[in-house]
């Protein structure tokens, strides 16, 4: 009786590994609305449950199932309208996508759209949210494509600082800054940092210089920057084809 | 049985969404593998595969499993190879065995900046010691 148990519980674990790597495969998107689903929406308030931005207090206010429906519809609306604030008019030679995960570890800091090959995307393209540089494509599918955001460790980039053009090199991370600037260099709190890599259109904005300061080595100055922007927040891009 | 593996789907959920949420704040935490490297001590090899292959599903953020996620998925295995070799059953097994997976982890998939951010390796360590040892009593517990 026991090794029969066994032998059954073997066939439903083995039917639910097929199943799963199955839908690993041919169906990752159903994983994608799960994540989302166990995920905090963005822009609720803290204590929202996941997925739905309803705070438990007005749910319970005034105890009407009609009352509640209401302010959750609000609530619903409200997420909408946060989505729909980050969606600007497209413009020639730009690709709308739609931010379907994040890269789950602290490893890398990538996005993944839906957004690939089949729509003109290529690897190394700029990637743009709400006018910023954001990152460029790293990987291309054929409806999707991977970014790399400018809070990746590996990101290197060349960029230029405020109205003289200093040249420094953006290195990307949690806290992303540029250094090898010339200690000469007029650099100062406030000026815009934008992009001068080859094959980004120029001149995209990056980020604002929070401060600045010496290199440990004392050969260049080095930037902090600002960003008004969080990353974690980015629902919707741009990918400049 | 059939009860403690319910209970392991749902821990893994519960360790999905706590990975997330402290993602969302910037702050990442392996709830997830810290949960299947325990489990690695209670199940055997099928229903751990079932377990690795849920989180492979909720975790894959792109439409192929790359070699993160496959790494990701050995670690438990690893584990339970390493339980069945050494019949380590006691309780300390536990944060030798998140310690070693983690660090496995980091050197496999990202050595140079597990070398230069030791500190986002024991936040991650610590997390997923207190979240594993608080898995383990519980499956302990209902094994007893």
């Amino acid at each position: 009786m026991g090794r029969q148990r066994i032998s059954n519980n073997h066939w439903i674990s083995g039917a639910l590994i097929v199943i799963l790597a199955l839908l690993i495969f041919f169906a990752p998107s159903y994983g994608w609305k799960i994540r989302a689903w166990l995920s905090p929406s963005p822009g609720c308030p803290s204590g929202s449950s996941a997925g739905t931005c309803v705070s438990p207090s007005s749910s319970q206010a005034d105890g009407q199932s009609l009352a509640a429906e209401n302010d959750a519809l609000k609530a619903q609306l409200a997420q909408l309208q946060v989505v729909a604030s980050q969606l600007p008019t497209s413009t020639a030679g730009e690709v709308r996508a739609m931010v379907y995960s994040r890269y789950p570890m602290n490893f890398r800091n990538e996005l993944f759209v839906n957004a690939g090959a089949n729509d003109g995307i290529g690897p190394g393209a700029a990637v743009v949210f709400q006018g910023m540089l954001i990152g460029q494509v790293r990987a291309v599918f054929p409806d999707q494509a991977v970014v790399q955001t400018i809070f990746d460790d590996t990101l290197k980039m060349p960029v230029r600082i405020g109205a003289a053009g200093a040249d420094g090199l953006l290195q990307g991370g949690s806290y992303p800054f540029v250094g090898s600037i010339a200690n000469a260099a007029p650099v100062a709190p406030g000026a815009i940092v934008y992009s001068a890599a080859p094959g980004i259109p120029y001149a995209l904005p990056i980020a604002t210089v929070a401060a600045t300061s010496t290199s440990p080595d004392s050969l260049f100055q080095q930037a902090s920057l600002d960003f008004p922007y969080d990353v974690n927040n980015i629902q919707t891009v741009f990918i400049i084809k | 049985m059939r009860l403690r593996f319910i209970l392991a789907i749902l821990i893994l959920l519960l360790a999905c969404a706590l990975q997330f949420w402290f993602a969302s704040a910037n702050v990442f935490i392996n709830f997830i593998l810290a949960a299947l490297i325990v489990f690695a001590l209670f199940f055997d090899i099928w229903e751990l595969l079932v377990f690795i292959l849920f989180a492979v599903f909720v975790v894959n953020w792109a439409p192929v499993p790359s070699i993160d996620i496959f790494v990701f998925g050995i670690i438990p295995i690893a584990a339970l190879v390493f339980h069945n070799v050494s019949a380590w059953t006691s309780w300390t097994a536990v944060p030798v065995a998140i310690i070693c997976g983690f660090l496995l982890l980091y050197l496999a998939i990202a050595p140079a900046a597990f070398l230069a951010n030791w500190e986002l390796f024991l936040v991650d360590v610590f997390g997923g010691l207190v979240f594993g040892g608080l898995v383990f009593l519980t499956l302990d517990r209902l094994k007893g």
